[in-house]
Protein backbone atom coordinates (compact mmCIF):
# COMPACT_ATOMS: atom_id res chain seq x y z
CA UNK A 1 0.00 0.00 0.00
CA UNK A 2 2.74 2.40 -1.04
CA UNK A 3 0.31 4.72 -2.77
CA UNK A 4 -2.87 6.29 -1.55
CA UNK A 5 -5.85 4.49 -3.07
CA UNK A 6 -8.26 7.05 -4.46
CA UNK A 7 -11.35 5.54 -6.00
CA UNK A 8 -14.73 7.15 -6.52
CA UNK A 9 -16.80 4.76 -4.35
CA UNK A 10 -16.18 2.55 -1.29
CA UNK A 11 -16.83 -0.50 -3.47
CA UNK A 12 -14.18 0.58 -5.95
CA UNK A 13 -11.74 1.22 -3.10
CA UNK A 14 -12.25 -2.24 -1.61
CA UNK A 15 -11.99 -3.76 -5.07
CA UNK A 16 -8.67 -1.98 -5.67
CA UNK A 17 -7.40 -3.25 -2.33
CA UNK A 18 -8.47 -6.83 -3.08
CA UNK A 19 -6.74 -6.61 -6.48
CA UNK A 20 -3.57 -5.33 -4.88
CA UNK A 21 -3.66 -8.12 -2.29
CA UNK A 22 -4.20 -10.76 -4.98
CA UNK A 23 -1.17 -9.49 -6.86
CA UNK A 24 0.90 -9.32 -3.68
CA UNK A 25 0.34 -12.99 -2.82
CA UNK A 26 0.01 -14.26 -6.39
CA UNK A 27 -3.39 -15.80 -5.74
CA UNK A 28 -6.33 -14.94 -7.94
CA UNK A 29 -10.08 -15.19 -7.53
CA UNK A 30 -12.73 -15.55 -10.18
CA UNK A 31 -15.26 -12.74 -10.59
CA UNK A 32 -17.93 -14.29 -8.35
CA UNK A 33 -15.58 -14.85 -5.40
CA UNK A 34 -13.92 -11.48 -5.83
CA UNK A 35 -17.31 -9.73 -5.74
CA UNK A 36 -18.36 -11.77 -2.71
CA UNK A 37 -15.18 -10.78 -0.88
CA UNK A 38 -15.51 -7.09 -1.79
CA UNK A 39 -19.11 -6.91 -0.57
CA UNK A 40 -18.23 -8.89 2.56
CA UNK A 41 -15.49 -6.39 3.42
CA UNK A 42 -17.79 -3.45 2.70
CA UNK A 43 -20.53 -4.90 4.87
CA UNK A 44 -18.29 -5.56 7.84
CA UNK A 45 -16.18 -2.40 7.67
CA UNK A 46 -18.85 -0.64 9.67
CA UNK A 47 -19.38 -3.47 12.15
CA UNK A 48 -16.26 -3.78 14.31
CA UNK A 49 -18.35 -5.37 17.09
CA UNK A 50 -18.67 -8.53 14.98
CA UNK A 51 -15.44 -9.81 16.54
CA UNK A 52 -17.30 -10.38 19.81
CA UNK A 53 -19.37 -13.20 18.36
CA UNK A 54 -18.77 -16.81 19.38
CA UNK A 55 -18.73 -18.97 16.28
CA UNK A 56 -19.28 -22.31 18.00
CA UNK A 57 -22.45 -21.02 19.65
CA UNK A 58 -23.70 -19.47 16.40
CA UNK A 59 -22.98 -22.62 14.40
CA UNK A 60 -24.67 -24.94 16.90
CA UNK A 61 -27.58 -22.51 17.23
CA UNK A 62 -28.07 -22.57 13.46
CA UNK A 63 -28.72 -26.30 13.58
CA UNK A 64 -31.95 -25.79 15.50
CA UNK A 65 -33.32 -23.12 13.15
CA UNK A 66 -35.78 -23.75 10.32
CA UNK A 67 -34.88 -23.44 6.59
CA UNK A 68 -34.21 -19.83 5.65
CA UNK A 69 -33.16 -18.76 9.12
CA UNK A 70 -30.64 -21.58 9.25
CA UNK A 71 -29.25 -20.59 5.86
CA UNK A 72 -28.94 -16.97 6.97
CA UNK A 73 -27.16 -17.97 10.22
CA UNK A 74 -24.81 -20.35 8.40
CA UNK A 75 -23.89 -17.60 5.94
CA UNK A 76 -23.13 -15.28 8.86
CA UNK A 77 -20.97 -17.93 10.50
CA UNK A 78 -19.07 -18.61 7.27
CA UNK A 79 -18.54 -14.89 6.66
CA UNK A 80 -17.40 -14.20 10.21
CA UNK A 81 -15.01 -17.15 10.18
CA UNK A 82 -13.52 -15.88 6.92
CA UNK A 83 -12.99 -12.44 8.45
CA UNK A 84 -11.64 -13.82 11.73
CA UNK A 85 -9.13 -16.10 10.06
CA UNK A 86 -8.14 -13.60 7.36
CA UNK A 87 -8.44 -10.13 8.86
CA UNK A 88 -8.17 -10.80 12.59
CA UNK A 89 -5.94 -13.88 12.96
CA UNK A 90 -4.76 -12.69 16.39
CA UNK A 91 -8.30 -13.22 17.65
CA UNK A 92 -7.69 -16.97 17.54
CA UNK A 93 -4.74 -16.62 19.91
CA UNK A 94 -6.81 -14.51 22.31
CA UNK A 95 -9.50 -17.18 22.32
CA UNK A 96 -6.96 -19.99 22.80
CA UNK A 97 -7.75 -21.71 19.51
CA UNK A 98 -5.80 -22.13 16.29
CA UNK A 99 -6.61 -20.05 13.21
CA UNK A 100 -7.54 -23.28 11.44
CA UNK A 101 -10.38 -23.68 13.97
CA UNK A 102 -12.18 -20.76 12.30
CA UNK A 103 -11.24 -22.09 8.86
CA UNK A 104 -12.83 -25.46 9.61
CA UNK A 105 -16.04 -23.96 10.99
CA UNK A 106 -16.28 -21.48 8.11
CA UNK A 107 -15.73 -24.14 5.48
CA UNK A 108 -18.28 -26.45 7.09
CA UNK A 109 -20.84 -23.61 7.24
CA UNK A 110 -20.46 -22.70 3.56
CA UNK A 111 -20.51 -26.39 2.60
CA UNK A 112 -23.67 -27.06 4.59
CA UNK A 113 -25.21 -23.96 3.10
CA UNK A 114 -24.41 -25.09 -0.44
CA UNK A 115 -26.00 -28.48 0.23
CA UNK A 116 -29.29 -26.89 1.21
CA UNK A 117 -29.69 -24.28 -1.54
CA UNK A 118 -30.77 -24.32 -5.18
CA UNK A 119 -28.16 -24.69 -7.87
CA UNK A 120 -27.24 -21.01 -8.48
CA UNK A 121 -26.34 -20.03 -4.92
CA UNK A 122 -25.23 -23.53 -4.06
CA UNK A 123 -22.29 -23.30 -6.45
CA UNK A 124 -21.18 -19.95 -4.98
CA UNK A 125 -21.09 -21.31 -1.42
CA UNK A 126 -19.53 -24.58 -2.52
CA UNK A 127 -16.84 -22.54 -4.28
CA UNK A 128 -16.35 -20.40 -1.15
CA UNK A 129 -15.85 -23.54 0.92
CA UNK A 130 -13.29 -24.94 -1.52
CA UNK A 131 -11.41 -21.67 -1.98
CA UNK A 132 -11.48 -20.70 1.70
CA UNK A 133 -7.69 -20.88 2.08
CA UNK A 134 -7.12 -18.81 -1.06
CA UNK A 135 -9.45 -16.16 0.38
CA UNK A 136 -7.64 -16.25 3.73
CA UNK A 137 -4.28 -15.93 1.93
CA UNK A 138 -5.56 -12.85 0.13
CA UNK A 139 -6.87 -11.30 3.35
CA UNK A 140 -3.53 -11.95 5.06
CA UNK A 141 -1.78 -10.32 2.11
CA UNK A 142 -4.16 -7.36 2.46
CA UNK A 143 -3.16 -6.99 6.12
CA UNK A 144 0.49 -7.03 5.09
CA UNK A 145 0.08 -4.25 2.55
CA UNK A 146 0.49 -1.96 5.55
CA UNK A 147 3.98 -3.38 6.14
CA UNK A 148 3.21 -5.53 9.20
CA UNK A 149 3.20 -9.35 9.05
CA UNK A 150 -0.27 -10.84 9.50
CA UNK A 151 1.16 -13.97 11.15
CA UNK A 152 4.22 -14.69 13.23
CA UNK A 153 6.60 -17.30 11.78
CA UNK A 154 5.23 -19.94 14.17
CA UNK A 155 1.62 -19.11 13.33
CA UNK A 156 2.50 -19.27 9.63
CA UNK A 157 4.14 -22.68 10.14
CA UNK A 158 1.09 -24.00 12.00
CA UNK A 159 -1.31 -22.59 9.46
CA UNK A 160 0.67 -24.03 6.54
CA UNK A 161 0.88 -27.45 8.19
CA UNK A 162 -2.82 -27.54 8.99
CA UNK A 163 -4.25 -26.07 5.78
CA UNK A 164 -1.51 -26.19 3.15
CA UNK A 165 -1.70 -22.40 2.71
CA UNK A 166 0.66 -21.48 -0.11
CA UNK A 167 1.26 -17.96 1.18
CA UNK A 168 2.23 -19.27 4.63
CA UNK A 169 4.57 -21.79 3.01
CA UNK A 170 6.34 -18.92 1.29
CA UNK A 171 6.51 -16.97 4.54
CA UNK A 172 8.04 -19.97 6.31
CA UNK A 173 10.54 -20.52 3.49
CA UNK A 174 11.53 -16.87 3.67
CA UNK A 175 12.51 -17.25 7.33
CA UNK A 176 16.23 -17.96 7.59
CA UNK A 177 15.93 -20.36 10.52
CA UNK A 178 12.88 -22.39 9.38
CA UNK A 179 12.81 -25.52 7.28
CA UNK A 180 9.25 -26.46 6.24
CA UNK A 181 8.96 -30.24 6.37
CA UNK A 182 5.44 -31.65 6.14
CA UNK A 183 2.06 -30.17 5.28
CA UNK A 184 -1.35 -31.33 4.24
CA UNK A 185 -2.19 -30.88 0.59
CA UNK A 186 -4.12 -27.72 -0.12
CA UNK A 187 -7.60 -28.77 -1.15
CA UNK A 188 -8.43 -26.45 -4.02
CA UNK B 1 -26.26 -52.02 9.12
CA UNK B 2 -22.77 -50.61 9.35
CA UNK B 3 -20.75 -48.80 12.02
CA UNK B 4 -18.59 -45.83 11.16
CA UNK B 5 -15.85 -44.50 13.45
CA UNK B 6 -15.10 -40.80 13.67
CA UNK B 7 -11.92 -39.66 15.37
CA UNK B 8 -12.62 -36.18 16.72
CA UNK B 9 -9.99 -36.22 19.47
CA UNK B 10 -8.32 -32.88 20.22
CA UNK B 11 -10.97 -31.00 18.26
CA UNK B 12 -12.90 -28.24 19.99
CA UNK B 13 -16.66 -27.84 19.69
CA UNK B 14 -18.35 -27.55 17.27
CA UNK B 15 -15.83 -29.49 15.16
CA UNK B 16 -16.80 -32.93 16.61
CA UNK B 17 -20.43 -32.13 15.72
CA UNK B 18 -19.37 -31.17 12.18
CA UNK B 19 -17.31 -34.37 11.81
CA UNK B 20 -20.24 -36.46 13.06
CA UNK B 21 -22.55 -34.60 10.69
CA UNK B 22 -20.22 -35.29 7.73
CA UNK B 23 -20.23 -39.00 8.59
CA UNK B 24 -23.99 -39.26 9.15
CA UNK B 25 -24.98 -37.74 5.79
CA UNK B 26 -23.28 -40.61 4.01
CA UNK B 27 -25.08 -43.33 5.97
CA UNK B 28 -28.43 -45.11 5.82
CA UNK B 29 -31.11 -45.10 8.56
CA UNK B 30 -30.23 -47.62 11.26
CA UNK B 31 -26.47 -47.37 10.66
CA UNK B 32 -24.41 -46.34 13.66
CA UNK B 33 -21.58 -43.87 14.21
CA UNK B 34 -19.08 -43.91 17.06
CA UNK B 35 -17.57 -40.50 17.67
CA UNK B 36 -14.38 -40.45 19.73
CA UNK B 37 -13.87 -37.03 21.33
CA UNK B 38 -11.92 -35.24 24.04
CA UNK B 39 -13.86 -31.95 24.37
CA UNK B 40 -16.33 -32.45 27.24
CA UNK B 41 -18.80 -30.08 25.53
CA UNK B 42 -19.75 -32.85 23.10
CA UNK B 43 -21.75 -34.58 25.83
CA UNK B 44 -24.30 -31.77 25.39
CA UNK B 45 -23.71 -30.67 21.80
CA UNK B 46 -23.92 -33.98 19.94
CA UNK B 47 -27.13 -35.17 21.68
CA UNK B 48 -28.68 -31.71 21.02
CA UNK B 49 -27.74 -31.92 17.35
CA UNK B 50 -29.11 -35.48 17.17
CA UNK B 51 -32.44 -34.43 18.69
CA UNK B 52 -32.89 -31.69 16.07
CA UNK B 53 -32.01 -33.98 13.15
CA UNK B 54 -33.88 -37.08 14.29
CA UNK B 55 -30.91 -39.27 15.21
CA UNK B 56 -30.52 -41.19 18.45
CA UNK B 57 -27.65 -41.17 20.92
CA UNK B 58 -27.91 -44.63 22.46
CA UNK B 59 -24.72 -44.74 24.50
CA UNK B 60 -22.07 -42.41 25.89
CA UNK B 61 -18.89 -43.87 27.37
CA UNK B 62 -16.29 -41.82 29.16
CA UNK B 63 -12.83 -43.36 29.53
CA UNK B 64 -10.45 -40.95 31.20
CA UNK B 65 -10.22 -37.89 28.95
CA UNK B 66 -11.84 -39.66 26.03
CA UNK B 67 -15.55 -39.76 25.35
CA UNK B 68 -17.21 -42.15 22.90
CA UNK B 69 -20.67 -41.18 21.68
CA UNK B 70 -22.72 -43.80 19.86
CA UNK B 71 -25.27 -42.46 17.39
CA UNK B 72 -27.95 -44.37 15.49
CA UNK B 73 -28.89 -42.67 12.20
CA UNK B 74 -32.55 -41.66 12.10
CA UNK B 75 -35.18 -42.54 9.51
CA UNK B 76 -35.20 -39.05 8.01
CA UNK B 77 -31.60 -39.27 6.78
Amino acid sequence: MAELILEPTPQAQWQALVHEAQSACDRHLDEALESYLVFLLMRFASKPHCTARIMAVDYLGSQALPGEQRAERLREVGDHCLLFSGMFPQLAERRLVRISYFVNIGRASYRQLSDGLDRGWSSVYSHLSEAFIVLVDILHAMRELGGVKALTPLQAMDFWQETGSRRCYRQVCAEDRCIPLVAVTEKH
Amino acid sequence: MSTTFVDARNLLCPMPVIRAQDAVVQLQPGDTVQVLCTDPGVVHDIPAWCRVHGHEVFEINEQGYEIVIHIRVGAGN
